[in-house]
């Protein structure tokens, strides 16, 4: 970390300051209010190593190590306002896929991509078992014997030193938006029985489905609510990536999608929470129904697959929009090219309820000069 | 309705054991193996990729459909075998070198065996070597490639790279898919098709048979 105080843009500005400044940006676009400029948030995990020169292994060895490479890894991109989260594991991975994930250093090798290994770890079989074992039994044992069964305790974030993930940042002026994630029954369930037999689960069992969803649901919100409330977060994700609009038909979606999903929003912003809709793929046909959510209180991230444009001829002064320069430009494009996108963006979707972003997450081989240049259109 | 409609609106509705049943039926009632396929299972699952193009069908009504061909082809494959029907052609199917995803490129092989072709698929995390010794030792006429990362892109190129140097990338087409790819990488890379899904896949190596028909290696 030698070096880092003279990158930090904070020089000329305290920390506390900065914070504070970077944060009413922020929540003034969520709120649809007009920041004095478009703020950008950048969201990355592998990024962060790559351009720091850390190694992926030690990157991803404990939840410290990763903390200290990301901050410095935005001060060497420059001029952000905030990150989507602070801290990484690709354990936290395997808890909301209910999947193994499979890392560079232990199953991989070191310079490889750590991924998700989706298989069918479910059976249909286990639908029983889990409407008679109710969701938290099913659930703990599901991950215990099947999901983490070969990954050391002291390699998942539970069996690591705490760390204070808000304060780290802060005591650099960066707001991290959120902690915890919660999604719809759905994902869970199809990373658990991935995603060709939980697709063939839908027409062949719907109604067990249904069952199992309303088993699940009420477990799923207060957990993360609870854990960003306790850590001073602002934001908890809502994802979404399988039960896109563009993967299944609108009879399917308005049935096993949306209800969980706009439930899970009221529960979130009732907390006092903003909710963070991180949706990836092409979620286009359904956003008129995003205006049932509530105004000003959401934040609509998408990953490049979702109009965006669309977006905000639907959601226009109800709700914030973040996004959305995809990985591949990220990864393979030129400055120039991505600074005309992000700027158009600017322009076509600010200055008020826009975030600058990328979509989903900064890729691991993206340049950073064109992770910079995206920054710059926002930042200046 | 004659059996091959019965049997091809069952593909279509994705009841398997009722495809599974006609087949057999249409095989006891002396209907040629050739037809069974052709004006059955495959004109079923055309409708399959005319509902799934006008967004009439999804993903899942896609894989019941694919289940239900599969079903059918369990009766159908051992008397084709017999009869020495070949294929509408052999693609070598895989997720490059680096990548572990292989939800995509599963779908495409559904789609491609609903097309009568036969797939070879050589899994995930496949070698550049790996592919060029199955194009070789299967004579296949298409070699499909997924990547799911961003990072993993590159190894498409060194794949083909791969093709060219072992002297047989002209004589294989060569389609590539996945997420992040788009019609500009696949262009930049020198591919000769790219599918952003699984029906479009099989259709584009259906034209890529058509356009540019390869010799065997």
């Amino acid at each position: 970390m030698a070096g880092l105080k003279d990158m930090c843009s904070a020089d000329d500005m305290d920390s506390a300051t900065l914070l504070e400044q970077r944060s009413k940006r922020i929540l003034q676009a969520v709120a649809l209010d007009r920041p004095d400029r478009t703020p950008v948030v950048l969201e990355y995990a592998g990024f962060a190593a790559r351009v720091t020169g850390t190694p992926l292994p030690e990157f991803l060895s404990s939840t410290t190590k990763s903390v200290q490479v990301m901050i410095e890894a935005f001060h060497r991109v420059g001029n952000a306002d905030a990150v989507d989260y602070g801290s990484f594991s690709p354990y936290q991975l395997s808890y909301i896929w209910m999947s193994k994930v499979r890392v560079p250093g232990v199953d991989l090798p070191e310079e490889d991509m750590y991924q998700v290994a989706e298989t069918e770890l479910m059976t249909v079989e286990d639908y029983d078992f889990l409407l008679e074992q109710g969701w938290p039994s099913f659930y703990r044992r599901f991950m215990a014997e099947r999901v983490l069964n070969d990954v050391p305790a002291e390699r998942l974030p539970s069996g690591q030193p705490s760390v204070d993930v808000l304060s780290e940042w802060a005591s650099h002026g960066i707001p991290v938006l959120r902690d915890g994630v919660v999604s719809t029954p759905f994902e869970f369930l199809c990373g658990a029985r991935s995603l060709i037999g939980f697709f063939t689960d839908l027409l062949t069992i719907p109604d067990k489905i249904e069952e199992a969803m309303q088993i699940i649901m009420p477990h799923m919100a207060p957990a993360a609510c609870r854990r960003a409330k306790q850590g001073g977060f602002p934001a908890v994700w809502v994802g979404g990536w399988r039960a896109a609009g563009r993967l299944i038909s609108p009879s399917l979606w308005e049935r096993f999608v949306w209800p969980y999903f706009e439930q899970l929003v009221h529960e979130v912003v009732d907390c006092g929470l903003i909710a963070l809709l991180h949706l990836d793929s092409d979620w286009t046909r359904d956003l008129a129904y995003f205006r049932a959510l509530p105004k000003g209180r959401c934040i609509l991230s998408t990953d490049g697959a979702t109009d965006l444009l669309k977006a905000r001829d639907l959601l226009d002064g109800h709700m914030c929009l973040m996004g959305d320069v995809g990985a591949p430009m990220l990864a393979f494009g030129e400055p120039d090219e991505v600074y005309r996108y992000s700027t158009e963006l600017v322009s076509r979707l600010g200055p008020s309820g826009f975030i600058l972003h990328s979509g989903c997450d900064i890729p691991l081989d993206a340049k950073l000069a064109n992770v910079q240049a995206m920054v710059s259109a926002a930042a200046g | 309705m004659n059996t091959l409609d019965a049997l091809a609106a069952a593909i279509v509705g994705g009841n398997a054991s009722l495809a599974k049943t006609l087949t057999a039926r249409a095989l006891a009632e002396g209907v040629p193996p050739s037809r069974v396929l052709n004006d059955g299972l495959v004109a079923g699952m055309n409708v399959i990729g005319v509902k799934f193009k006008c967004n009439e069908f999804y993903v899942p009504e896609v894989l019941i459909a694919a289940r239900a061909m599969m079903s059918a082809m369990a009766v159908l494959r051992p008397v084709l075998v017999n009869t020495g029907i070949k294929p509408a052609g052999r693609v070598v199917i895989g997720t490059v070198k680096g990548d572990l995803h292989d939800i995509g490129k599963n779908l495409v092989v559904m789609m491609l065996e609903g097309a009568g072709f036969e797939t070879i698929d050589l899994g995930v995390d496949v070698k550049p070597e790996k592919f060029v010794e199955a194009i070789r030792s299967n004579k296949a006429q298409v070699v499909a490639l997924s990547a799911i990362l961003t990072t993993t892109m590159p190894a498409m190129a060194e794949t083909l790279a791969a093709l060219q140097a072992a002297g047989v990338r002209r004589r294989v087409a060569v389609i590539v898919g996945g997420a992040p790819v788009t019609q500009s990488y696949a262009d930049a890379i020198g591919a000769d098709g790219y599918a952003p899904d699984a029906v479009t896949a099989a259709d584009k190596v259906k034209d890529l048979m058509k356009n540019a028909p390869r010799s065997s290696v």
